[in-house]
C-alpha cells in the first residue's frame, strides 16, 4: 500500500511539473479552426514606430524601434537611439535571422537568440494551432507549438483582441507579450516581459500624425 | 551593452543633388577661419531642431523635433520634445538622461571613445571640428552653402559612421544641417532652426 502511494505520488508530482501553467485546469475547447492571426504587424503598408523602454540586468536603455513587414512572414526590425544611430538591424523570414547590423558589443549568442525568440513572437502573423483553451472569463486561449516551447495566445471575445501571447516551456512561463491601447489593429502600447531573467521592454508608438 | 547608450548624437550633415563645387585651397582657408572666429566669440547656442531617420525600407522617415542648447566650454543639453520627451545632458564627463521623467547618470569619463564622441558631438554644435587626424576631410560648395564631407579615420566609429556631413549657411558660417551616414546608407538627418548664439543662458537649464 505504502508503495502505491509513493508510485501515485510520483505520478502524481511528475504531471504536475509538466503542466503549462498559462492552461493548468482549463478545459480544452474543441474546435475546427487551425489558424490564428496576430494582426499587430501585419499590414505591410504601416510603419510601425516605437519609442522604447528596456530595462535589463539593470540597465536602461532608451531608443526607438521600427518594425516593418516586407512581405509575407518577413519583418524588418531596427533599433536605434534616440539619436537615431542604430543598435541593430535584422530581419526575420520563416523563422530564419538575417543581420543586417549589430553593434559589436551586442553581437554575442546569448542576445541574438534573445532577440530572434522575442520578435518572432511578437510578429508572428500566421499560427499554426496545436489546442484551444477556454479560460473562466471566457476568453480563447489559443496553443501554438514552437521547437522547444509553446506559445499561448490569449483572444479576448468582448474586445475581439489579442491581448496577451505567453510564451512557456512545457511547465514554466518563460516571456509574456501584453498588447493595449489597440487602434485599427494597431497596439499603441506592448510590454515584453521576461519571467526567468530581469529583462522588461515596454513600447509605445509613436503616431506619425502626432 | 551599456555603450550603446553612448553612441549618440553622431547625426550630422546635409543631403544634396545640386552639382557641387570642391573648394580651392585659398576658399578653405577662408571658410575655416570665419568658422574658427564664430566659435572664439561664441559663448552660448540655443537652438530648435528637426531630427529625421531614414531607413531605406520604410514608407516615411521618422521625424522628432526638440531643441538644444550650448555653453562654453563644453555643456550641452539636448532635448526631444515630439513626439515624446526625453533629453540628455552633457556635463563633467557624465551623461544625464531624463526618459521621460526617469532619470539616469551615466559615466563617460574613464572610455576614451566615448571623451571623443562627446567633444564631436559638442564641435558638430558649433561646426569648429576639422581636425585632419581625426577625418578625411573635404569642402564644397553648392547653391548658398558650403558643404563639408568628414570620413572618420577611427576604425571603431567606421562600424557605425561611413560619413558625416556637415552644411554652413554661407553668409554667417554657421551649421544649419548635419547629417551621419551609416555604412547601409541609411542616415540621420538633423535640421536646426532659429539658431541663436550669444543669448543669456541660466546654469540651471543643464541641471537634470
Amino acid at each position: 500500500m505504502k508503495r502505491f502511494l509513493i508510485i501515485n505520488l510520483f505520478i502524481l508530482s511528475l504531471f504536475t511539473s509538466c503542466a503549462i501553467p498559462t492552461v493548468k485546469g482549463l478545459s480544452e475547447y474543441d474546435t475546427k479552426s487551425t489558424d490564428f492571426s496576430n494582426p499587430y504587424f501585419a499590414n505591410s503598408n504601416t510603419d510601425y514606430v516605437y519609442k522604447a523602454k528596456i530595462k535589463a540586468y539593470h540597465n536602461d536603455f532608451g531608443g526607438i524601434l521600427i518594425i516593418k513587414k516586407i512581405k509575407e512572414n518577413k519583418h524588418r526590425i531596427v533599433f536605434t537611439t534616440n539619436f537615431g544611430n542604430k543598435i541593430f538591424d535584422f530581419e526575420l523570414f520563416n523563422n530564419e535571422i538575417k543581420t543586417h547590423f549589430i553593434m559589436k558589443e551586442l553581437d554575442r549568442k546569448i542576445i541574438m537568440n534573445t532577440l530572434k525568440r522575442d520578435f518572432e513572437i511578437l510578429t508572428q502573423e500566421h499560427i499554426k494551432i496545436n489546442k484551444v483553451f477556454v479560460n473562466n472569463d471566457g476568453n480563447m486561449i489559443y496553443q501554438s507549438k514552437t521547437r522547444k516551447r509553446f506559445n499561448h495566445y490569449l483572444f479576448n471575445k468582448q474586445s475581439q483582441q489579442l491581448n496577451k501571447i505567453t510564451n512557456t516551456t512545457h511547465s514554466k512561463e518563460k516571456i509574456i507579450i501584453y498588447f493595449s491601447n489597440v487602434k485599427n489593429t494597431i497596439a499603441e502600447h506592448i510590454k515584453i516581459e521576461h519571467k526567468t531573467a530581469p529583462i522588461q521592454i515596454d513600447l509605445t508608438y509613436l503616431n506619425p500624425k502626432e | 551593452m551599456r555603450n550603446i547608450y553612448f553612441i549618440l548624437f553622431l547625426g550630422i550633415g546635409i543631403q544634396i543633388s545640386s552639382a557641387q563645387k570642391t573648394l580651392t585651397t585659398n576658399e578653405i582657408n577662408t571658410f575655416k577661419s570665419a568658422v574658427a572666429e564664430l566659435d572664439r566669440n561664441t559663448k552660448t547656442i540655443i537652438s530648435d531642431f528637426v531630427q529625421y531617420k531614414h531607413l531605406s525600407f520604410l514608407s516615411n522617415d521618422v521625424e522628432t523635433q526638440g531643441k538644444l542648447a550650448f555653453k562654453v566650454p563644453s555643456l550641452i543639453k539636448w532635448e526631444y520634445t515630439s513626439p515624446y520627451k526625453y533629453s540628455v545632458i552633457f556635463k563633467d564627463d557624465k551623461l544625464f538622461i531624463d526618459d521621460e521623467g526617469d532619470k539616469s547618470k551615466i559615466d563617460i569619463g574613464s572610455n576614451k571613445m566615448f571623451k571623443g564622441l562627446n567633444s564631436l558631438i559638442t564641435n558638430s554644435v558649433k561646426g569648429n571640428m576639422f581636425d585632419d587626424n581625426a577625418f578625411d576631410i573635404s569642402y564644397f560648395k553648392v547653391d548658398d552653402f558650403y558643404l563639408v564631407k568628414f570620413i572618420p579615420k577611427d576604425k571603431n566609429m567606421l562600424q557605425f559612421i561611413a560619413k558625416f556631413e556637415l552644411k554652413f549657411d554661407i553668409k554667417t558660417s554657421d551649421v544649419t544641417e548635419v547629417k551621419m551616414m551609416e555604412p547601409s546608407e541609411d542616415y540621420t538627418k538633423i535640421v536646426f532652426k532659429n539658431k541663436t548664439r550669444n543669448t543669456t543662458l541660466d546654469e540651471a537649464v543643464f541641471n537634470n
